[in-house]
């Protein structure tokens, strides 16, 4: 039995000294890898901070924005997710500096709209920073697995499979000058689909959606200007009443909402999109430009 | 409760210790424990279950003893009580309440009732001690997925008290490892782009379902056998030995020869109760074409009530008995020589592995039309070729998993003698990789094993 037992926490010790490492190497290697959280957490100064799903990350152009308005931007936004890692980045970034400007792409689907209990693929987002960033315990008590807060202590479970991306950055940074912004090169080809703008009534996850109305809050109460914006589609397919939820929210706070939604220019302009859904590269140059028009209108009006 | 999980591997150190704990003098008590043990776990799934466990423990059980004891009512006896330790298995599996089967109970009523069958045939003597059956029944390592054991092999292993080995644990933590490697690393990455593909083969190119359902072969073999390798590596620090359940089937260079390989447990229960009662290959060539036949329907049939099973079932029967009127010789030899390579071999092994592919089409799809058009766009489609469905990330945590699984089985198959593999310096090293890598590129959070739901 000796035997076993020796063997048994030589091994264990072992993995247990690999974990530290590879933590270490990971921390090390997000840092090069210019990753939106570990900007948002250690090296945020921007005025101007954009939060949301891949409508965010792939449509809002920072450089843009820094140029017509005059302050720096940084684009936080992540790619299948919405109010969670929003409100995870947000508190991170508040760490450092606070925003004068936040710029939100609403997504009723990641925001608040109940797509069952398990919020495993929204939490993968930030799971690195669990005990780092006390907003990330908090989220992971309340919508994680109970058994979450003993694993996430082990460096391999935390960065499980995102290292892969992070080690591909930081020997390759493909985010350089881009400020967190993440494009679509590609070019979609149109092809006819059934009209899906169903009128099956939206179900709310009052869990996620206390995230979006707490940031929404959070932030006008500490005097950060929010404008939530809802970037164009080529085929629209959420119905109008998934938006009421946020709109309202908006109105009771004063928020303005710029809705491209159906904006017909986009529905003709098949070569400014990616896939059905996101804006390529070109066509978010074009947006953002048009963002930056209805921000500074917002501003003179403000005057 | 699954093997997978995190809170498993807090409870099984405390049975491990426990059991090694009561000394080995008082192995009654290790027994109840175990058999304690066994019902928490098994419970975990659904409390109710373990009704279901204790009445067909029990059923068995008395069975067996009526049996022994009734010497001329014995086959009446016999079909009474296997019909009746099968109802339950019939009931939920085939009169429509899959959403209620007992996690196990296709493994578990095999084992009881080959038992049953195996006292009937005399080949052992029905048991006294309930506690012992119970056991038999109910081990936990095997009571989700197997492998099915006899009483042969595991009651003399229950009736004896065991001295701690540590070697044999030692072994046994080294098969609980890797088998996590297959089924976290390996069997559920391949899974996210199966699981995409299979959903949505209507909108792909043949060479992705072709890809897919490669990927669907290995998953298949790196879920059951990383379940199987587990069972029997954590009975093995229990000091119990179970039959090992594959031996690296995709080298097989005939069907015959991979169903020598591949869930040995059930084709060693099927051959002993089923081909063999048919009257095996004693019989006329016509008459044992029919009993494989039969017998792989049963085996079909045995995953479940949906005709894809059964056709899955029914070309495998149908590959075997071509291969046994054209290559019968042939295929005898190879199987009682050792495997070397040659050229030849290696072609059949690739051939091989492509028609048990082309039938695990049938297997993964819910309907026979949905396999059937999947099958026809292998060879009516010729879309371009992606890896779309799967991502980056997953890519190359396959592209880093599936080389070392290729290396160890080439090594335990080809060269089982290797340096590399009896040098205790490159074990640790292995093993440590290995841990590592299942915690850095392995899917934690995923879900069942494909086999529990059988």
């Amino acid at each position: 039995m000796k035997k076993f037992i020796r063997y048994t926490i030589l091994f264990v010790a072992t993995i247990a000294l690999l974990d530290m490492a590879f933590g270490y190497v990971n921390r090390a290697m997000e840092k090069r890898a210019l990753t939106a959280n570990y900007h948002c957490c250690y090296e945020a100064t921007e005025d101007i901070l954009v939060l949301g799903s891949s409508y965010a990350v792939r449509e809002v152009v920072p450089s843009i924005l820094t140029d017509s308005l005059g302050l720096s931007c940084y684009n936080a936004g992540e790619a299948g997710n919405g109010a969670l890692c929003a409100w995870v980045r947000y508190n991170m970034f508040l760490r450092n500096h606070t925003p004068k400007l936040i710029l939100y792409a609403l997504t009723p689907g990641f925001d608040y709209v109940n797509k069952g209990s398990d919020y495993t693929e929204y939490l993968k987002s930030f799971k690195a920073y669990y005990g780092i960033e006390p907003t990330v315990n908090e989220i992971y008590s309340h919508l994680g697995d109970r058994l979450d807060g003993i694993k996430l202590h082990s460096a391999f479970v935390r960065y499980n499979s995102i290292w892969i991306i992070t080690a591909k950055e930081a020997l390759r940074p493909s985010q350089e000058n881009l400020h967190g912004y993440n494009p679509f090169y590609s070019t979609f080809t149109p092809y006819a689909i059934p009209d899906s703008a169903g009128t099956a009534p939206v179900e709310i996850d009052k869990k996620k959606f206390a995230y979006f109305e707490s940031l929404m809050r959070d932030a006008t109460s500490r005097g950060i200007r929010v404008i939530c914006f809802l970037p164009p589609h080529y085929y629209p397919t959420y119905h109008a009443q998934s938006h009421e939820p946020a709109l309202y929210l908006c109105r009771e706070l004063n928020i303005p909402v710029i809705n491209n939604y159906n904006d017909s220019y986009y529905r003709v302009h098949s070569e400014l999109f990616g896939d059905k859904e996101h804006l390529n590269h070109q066509g978010a140059q074009v947006y953002t430009a048009q963002l930056c028009d209805s921000i500074q209108q917002y501003f003179k009006q403000e005057k | 409760m699954l093997f997978n999980s995190l809170i498993f591997w807090f409870v099984f150190p405390c049975i491990f210790a426990t059991y090694w704990l009561i000394p080995s003098e008082r192995n009654t008590l290790r027994k109840y424990f175990l058999v304690l043990a066994s019902y928490g776990l098994y419970m975990c799934w659904e409390p109710s279950f373990a009704l279901l466990l204790v009445g067909l423990t029990l059923l068995t059980y008395w069975g067996a003893r009526l049996i022994q004891t009734n010497e001329h009512k014995r086959t009446i006896l016999v079909w009474t009580f296997a019909i009746q330790g099968l109802l339950p298995l019939l009931v939920f599996k085939y009169c429509g309440f899959h959403w209620l089967v007992p996690v196990g109970i296709s493994f578990y009523t095999f084992q009881a009732v080959g038992y049953l069958l195996d006292v009937y045939h005399r080949r052992i003597p029905a048991e006294k001690n309930l506690l012992d059956y119970s056991l038999f029944v109910c081990f936990f390592p095997q009571i989700t997925s197997g492998p099915i054991s006899t009483a042969g092999d595991l009651m003399p292993q229950i009736r004896q008290a065991h001295t701690f080995d540590a070697d044999m644990a030692i072994r046994g933590m080294k098969m609980v490892l890797w088998g996590m490697f297959l089924k976290m690393a390996l069997a559920d990455r391949l899974g996210i782009y199966v699981d995409t593909v299979y959903a949505n083969y209507e909108h792909c190119s043949g060479a992705v379902c072709f890809l897919a359902s490669l990927c669907y072969t290995l998953q298949i073999y790196c879920d059951f056998a990383g379940y199987s390798l587990m069972a029997i590596g954590m009975a093995r620090t229990l000091g119990f030995r179970l039959i090992d359940n594959f031996r690296r089937p995709y080298f097989a260079a005939s069907v015959t020869e991979f169903w020598r390989r591949w869930h040995i447990s059930l084709t060693r229960w099927l051959t002993t109760h089923v081909y063999i009662n048919l009257g095996g290959s004693r019989c006329s060539r016509s008459r044992q074409y029919m009993n494989i036949l039969i017998t792989f329907l049963v085996s079909g049939l045995w995953h479940g009530c949906n005709w894809t099973f059964v056709i899955w079932g029914g070309i495998h029967g149908v590959l075997q008995i071509v291969e046994k009127a054209l290559f019968g010789d042939t295929i005898r030899h190879e199987l009682q020589t050792e495997n070397r390579i040659s050229v030849s071999r290696c072609l059949r092994i690739v051939f091989t592995f492509n028609l048990v592919s082309l039938a695990w089409v049938f297997f993964r799809m819910p309907t026979l039309h949905d396999a059937t058009a999947m099958i026809a766009r292998f060879v009516t489609d010729f879309g371009p070729f992606t890896f779309a469905p799967m991502d980056v990330t997953s890519l190359v945590c396959i592209a880093m998993a599936l080389p070392i699984l290729i290396a160890y089985d080439v090594l335990h198959e080809f060269y089982p003698n290797s340096r590399i593999l009896q040098s205790h310096t490159l074990q640790w090293i292995f093993y440590i990789g290995v841990a590592v890598l299942t915690l850095s590129i392995g899917v934690l959070d995923a879900g069942q094993f494909i086999y529990v739901s059988f």
